[in-house]
């Protein structure tokens, strides 16, 4: 009897909670918090699951280190249309680490949501429903065993957020804000879709990543441009759900919703999707190098574009919203590096495991970060950071996690980020020898540590140190319940120590299931020799280092004004660019409104007049001809023989016509 | 022996005529019997393939179909019998309540 | 030399659960009591075809050596649980339905024995015995139909049915009379052999008693033009009954045509496929165009069952394996998808809600189940995904294009076509009930109260198709094995 053989039932304990609350919430919870007990239980149950399956696939504890469980669901054995469809389960290494990320931090969330919702009333019911569906999709979508599976509980996972996002709908930011989500993911939706036709018929009519990954991709139908393309658009769905340049606007604006749902979002679900979608392709994506370059190119730019947007925002959660961004990109980064070195050389480099390495410790330290946002936010009820300042004598824990995150997520070692945006730099590098783009791609990065740095001490600094600016706000503020320091905790001890993992063989335990990658193996003083024998090391945390140093002097010494970065026009502009992001959301409003109101105004006429009046004109041709024919049914019944005989008599005709005898 | 010809036409003409009475006898007891000529039309067939082939399955299944029109007749009448109760008639051009 | 009885076990157990009902009503006067005995019954017959398909063994064929009468196969223990399960949800929505009236013994039996002749018609490997199971089954059916005696439009139903019931089984038996001629002997598969035999030369007889046939058989799915009896007789019969016959005597045509022309006339298909493509696209067609002007919501089930049988004949038409597979599917999921409309249209007639569809308005506030069923099964009936009709359309579709991609036969493409623009053209008259339901306000809002074993039939139907629709490939494997068994012979 394994772990993993239970696995099913990972999924499926959040979704009971969901039909619980949301069915019978009103009438059973009342006062229990709106039935946020059951909502924690039934996560905390999945958690202990997930942990023992993850515990069990990474020690190798199950044999052959995968587990797969799968049910037929259509077969249709056509001669040109046969197609299998499965549902099943399929946990490899990877799985297993999103497994812990994922079931672990939501609940920590939902525990954290008692304490942070706790104002709400009646809504709570609707909150903790739709965030137990949340998390139960998500572990769906990880667990899935083929492209189908996921795609559904994707599109699920599109629909929770939105749901979160407008939790206040009667906002109509809110509202906006949801719409804009819910949509601009959808164009990487239809690009997955897009990407999945493409596989569905290059692959046989087969969707199983089993099949997929032990497929000869000699025999891909429509050779490999059309995989080229297939992975192309595979990445494009991750591009929307990652919230990736140029689709990466509508998380800035996901801030509308409650900050435990951003925190989720950012740290656990949604945008960790898009990742996981292109880490699990991998053993596709590698045999289409174009493709990732493509990939490694996108999470550049997105994670420096990011960063300088978080430069000068005011909006506390709004500048995490975009070091998530700007993180996720080094996660592309670092997946895209390691494909196309993969695809060049045939050989691994460390990029691959410390994206997924990257993406373990944002989740924690991300996840820390909201949550502490938001028992400021909490306390002073504001989101505006020039409406704090001083607060760490009020919030002397929140104060103090939220400085390891900061610390962690700037790259300052031993702190966990440190560990692998190290190692994703190096792999870029290391790459730069294959293709010169890559030595840019390493300039990006570093110029985006240096910020990174810099823009979460500026948030810092501004929040907790200095001279409370709204004295109103200040004398109000209380440190946050237990009920929501007590996750803090235990995430700030994970976003401090996670990094730690790489020396317990994270680097030979993720590692993607193609056959001849062949993991670094080193013990712990090899791998700290590696690291910090190479210059590489000592720039990104001399670049971090100064990052930090540049906010103490902005925002604590003020011996160098922020304002001389508005003194003059051409420096205003350029802040004020940053602050428009880049026009992106003018860009988007710009198509939204002119373009594609302008054509729905087209096709709404071709429509109206057009189409309309052809289907109209069937529709009434319909109605009168089915008037007709239900004036033949006299209500006699020897009109019906009759019609019975003689049309027998006409199937008769009809047989000896087509037999030739007439 | 009379050639098998002669019970086909016999069979094919009873069928007509009951065919012919289904459609034009207004009294439901009529058509009722014109069904039961159309049966018995083929019934004729199954009697004169039997005697053709010389095996008995023709003559076996006429048995059975006699046995099940009786039952089909006792029912029908019940429900001929049903009709006139509550319509006060058996004349089938009058009974039109469910049409359209 | 001693015949072994035993393939007609549950048949059997149907007929003798028939014959103790009468003497059960003596001692207890009460339609649930009946009811409950009859569900006794029919739950011992499922549980003994279920036996025989997980087991895959099945018992010895009965008849003689040479000619064999009966045999329960695959197919045969399918199609029995089809129609077992139809007739357990009719009896379980009539425990509450028949309760004021007389003969309710009577009642509970025919519609045992009606079940039975159906289970016969399915394990029939001979002329003989298909038909005796079908007249079985047909005069269950017309006494049925006449079974509220006070009833003005249920005599008239039954007088109808009768008439033209009683018309097509002289139309068959002369059919079959004639193939008997043509190839003397009834039994099917033996026929099929003779017919092989013959070569390709055309005989007059032979398509005569093809059309004979057709029209004979066609009257029980309610094929176009010998459709005409079915709107009436579903509206004036009791509606569970008109239930019954939708989702089982219907089926049990189905049968009645794959049997004699998929596996006693398949050697000529070639005379006959054209035919019933041409039968198929007009049956759904005209179902569908008529069912648009209804405003009684029996009389538009009625009509959406014959054009959902166009759909199952375009099996005839494909007359391959998978189409076979495709069409029992879709009998599977429509016997449950029809079957539980007309529980609910029951449900609703028996607290006294009107027939017309106008009475549905606001029905959402008033029976929130109800409503949220119908509208399941409706949109099942349209093939929506997830829902079973959708799979079990897609299945039969695709059997249609798969096969029409063979030489000579591309005009089976247009099958497919015509029948995907009817399930479209269906989706407004289906939509119209659901908007009455739901966006119409009703003239009242009181809640309607409906006895739980009716709640508990259309509750069986809309699982079925939930179930059937999310995971088909259980049911879709025995639709296989079910249309390789009646291929074989």
């Amino acid at each position: 009897m394994y772990w993993s053989e239970l696995a099913w039932l990972i999924p499926i304990f959040p979704l009971i909670a969901f039909v619980v609350i949301g069915f019978l919430g009103n009438k059973l919870f009342k006062k229990a918090e709106g039935g946020g007990y059951v909502a924690i239980a039934m996560a905390a149950i999945s958690c202990f699951i997930s942990l023992m399956v993850a515990y069990e696939i990474l020690s190798g504890g199950y044999p052959g280190e995968l587990f797969k469980q799968s049910l037929l669901w259509i077969n249709v054995p056509g001669q040109d249309l046969s197609f299998t469809f499965n549902i099943g389960i399929y946990i490899d290494t990877l799985a297993a680490l999103m497994l812990i990320v994922v079931s672990f931090i939501s609940t920590l969330v939902v525990i954290y949501s008692v304490g942070y919702m706790h104002e709400e009333g009646e809504k709570k019911r609707r909150y903790y429903a739709i965030i137990s569906l949340f998390i139960g999709v998500m572990l769906g979508l990880v667990l899935s065993s083929n492209y189908l599976q996921m795609f559904i509980f994707w599109e699920l996972v599109g629909l929770c957020s939105y749901l979160l996002i407008g939790f206040w709908y009667t906002k109509p930011s809110a509202a906006s804000a949801a719409k804009k989500a819910f949509l601009v993911t959808r164009v990487g939706d239809i690009m997955f879709m897009l990407g999945l036709f493409i596989f569905f018929v290059g692959f046989g009519g087969n969707l199983d990543y089993e099949h997929i990954f032990n497929f000869n991709f000699e025999d891909f139908v429509g050779g490999n441009s059309m995989l080229t393309l297939g992975t192309f658009f595979i990445f494009g769905g991750a591009v929307g759900k990652s919230a990736q340049f140029p689709l990466h606007d509508w998380l800035p604006d996901a801030m509308e919703g409650p900050t435990t749902v951003s925190a989720l979002i950012h740290a656990a679900t949604m945008v960790k999707a898009g990742v996981y979608l292109v880490a699990r392709s991998y053993p596709v994506m590698v045999e289409t190098p174009d493709t990732m370059l493509i990939v490694a190119i996108v999470g550049g730019i997105t994670a420096l574009m990011a960063a300088t947007m978080a430069l000068n925002n005011p909006n506390i959660k709004r500048v995490l919203a975009y070091s998530t961004i700007s993180q996720l990109g080094y996660m592309f980064l670092a997946l895209g590096t390691g494909g196309y070195f993969f695809a060049l050389t045939q050989e691994a480099n460390a990029g691959y495991t410390s994206g997924m390495f990257h993406l373990m410790n944002h989740a924690f330290f991300k996840a820390l970060l909201f949550l502490s946002a938001g028992a400021v936010i909490h306390a002073v009820h504001t989101e505006d950071m020039r409406l704090m300042g001083g607060l760490s004598k009020k919030l002397k824990i929140t104060s103090l996690v939220m400085l390891i995150g900061c610390i962690s997520i700037a790259g300052i070692p031993p702190l966990s980020g440190f560990w692998s945006k190290d190692e994703i730099l190096a792999s870029v590098w290391e790459t730069g020898a294959e293709n010169p783009i890559f030595y840019l791609l390493y300039i990006m990065g570093i110029l985006t540590a240096f910020m990174t740095a810099f823009y979460m001490f500026r948030l810092w600094f501004m929040t907790f140190k200095g001279e409370p600016r709204d004295h109103h706000a200040y004398e109000h503020a209380h440190e946050a319940p237990k009920v929501m320091w007590v996750p803090l905790a235990i995430l700030a001890v994970l976003a401090f120590g996670s990094g730690f993992a790489l020396f317990m063989g994270f680097g030979e335990a993720i590692v993607p299931s193609i056959e001849h990658w062949h993991a670094h193996s080193e013990d712990i003083a090899g791998i700290l020799t590696t690291i910090f024998s190479e210059w590489q090391t000592y720039l990104s945390i001399i670049a971090a280092a100064l990052g930090i140093y540049l906010a103490y002097l902005m925002y604590i010494k003020k011996s160098i004004n922020p304002d001389v970065f508005v003194a003059t026009p051409g420096r205003k502009k350029v802040y004020d660019f940053l602050l428009a992001r880049y026009g992106f959301t003018a860009g988007y409003d710009w198509i939204g409104l002119k373009v594609v109101y302008g054509l729905s105004l087209v096709v709404d006429w071709f429509d109206r007049k057009v189409i309309d009046g052809i289907v109209n004109g069937f529709a009434s041709i319909t109605v009168h001809l089915g008037n007709v024919l239900r004036k033949g049914q006299t209500g006699f019944v020897q009109t019906y023989a009759g019609v019975v005989l003689a049309g027998l008599s006409l199937i008769v005709i009809l047989l000896f016509l087509l037999g030739g005898l007439i | 022996m009379i050639a098998i010809e002669y019970f086909l036409g016999l069979s094919a003409i009873l069928f007509a005529i009951g065919a012919m009475g289904v459609l034009v006898k207004k009294n439901a007891i009529v058509v009722l019997m014109c069904i039961e000529l159309m049966l018995n039309a083929a019934n004729i067939n199954f009697v004169a393939f039997s005697a053709y082939y010389g095996n008995l399955t023709g003559q076996v299944f006429a048995l059975v179909s006699i046995a099940i029109a009786a039952a089909e007749v006792a029912v029908g009448l019940a429900i001929i019998m049903n009709l006139y109760k509550t319509r006060d008639t058996i004349g089938l051009d009058e009974v039109s309540l469910l049409r359209w | 030399m001693a015949i072994d009885y035993s393939a007609l076990y549950p048949v059997m157990v149907m007929v003798v659960f028939a014959a103790a009902l009468p003497a059960i009503h003596a001692v207890a006067k009460s339609s649930r009591v009946l009811a409950g005995v009859s569900l006794v019954g029919i739950f011992v017959t499922m549980a003994l075809e279920l036996m025989y398909i997980v087991s895959g063994e099945y018992p010895a064929a009965i008849g003689g050596a040479s000619v064999e009468l009966l045999r329960l196969d695959v197919f045969a223990a399918l199609f029995a649980l089809v129609f077992l399960a139809v007739a357990f949800y009719v009896v379980l929505a009539s425990a509450r339905y028949v309760e004021k009236d007389r003969h309710q013994a009577e009642y509970f039996s025919l519609i045992l024995l009606a079940t039975a002749g159906m289970m016969v018609v399915a394990m029939a490997v001979d002329l003989i015995t298909l038909f005796a199971g079908l007249e079985v089954a047909s005069i269950s059916s017309f006494a049925l139909t006449a079974f509220r005696k006070k009833d003005k439009r249920g005599a008239e139903a039954g007088a109808k049915y009768y008439v033209i019931g009683g018309l097509s089984s002289a139309i068959a038996l002369y059919g079959i009379s004639l193939l008997y001629g043509i190839t003397g002997t009834t039994n099917i598969a033996g026929i099929n052999t003779v017919l092989a035999g013959m070569g390709s030369e055309l005989d007059i007889a032979l398509l005569l008693a093809i059309g004979l046939l057709i029209a004979g058989f066609g009257f029980k799915v309610a094929l176009v033009p010998f459709h005409m009896w079915a709107p009436d007789v579903y509206e004036g019969a009791p509606d569970p009954i008109a239930g019954l016959l939708a989702a089982g005597s219907k089926k049990m045509g189905m049968v009645l045509l794959f049997k004699v022309f998929l596996v006693g006339l398949i050697a000529i298909k070639a005379d006959w496929q054209l035919l019933a493509g041409v039968l198929a696209v007009l049956t759904m067609t005209v179902g569908n165009v008529i069912a648009v002007q209804q405003t009684n919501i029996k009389r538009m089930l009625a009509y959406s069952s014959v054009g959902q049988a166009g759909y199952m004949i375009i099996a005839l038409a494909v007359a391959t394996p998978y189409a076979v597979e495709g069409s029992i599917f879709h009998i599977i999921t429509h016997a449950f998808m029809k079957g539980g409309a007309f529980m609910i249209v029951a449900a609703l007639a028996y607290v006294a809600l009107g027939e017309n569809i106008a009475n549905y308005k606001g029905l959402a506030k008033r029976a929130p189940f109800l409503a949220i069923s119908m509208t399941l099964l409706l949109f099942a009936l349209a093939g929506i995904p997830p829902l079973s009709g959708f799979v079990s359309k897609f299945v039969l579709f695709s059997a249609a294009i798969d096969a029409s991609q063979i030489a000579d036969q591309n005009w089976m493409f247009w099958l497919a076509i015509a029948a995907i623009l009817n399930s479209a053209l269906s989706l407004y008259y289906y939509v119209r009930v659901i908007k009455y339901m739901y966006v119409d306000e009703g003239s009242t809002k009181d809640r309607i109260k409906v006895p739980w074993s009716m709640t508990a039939a259309v509750a069986i139907c809309v699982i079925a198709t939930i179930v059937i629709g999310v995971w088909p490939d259980p049911v879709i494997d025995v639709c296989e094995q079910a249309a390789r068994a009646l291929f074989a012979g």
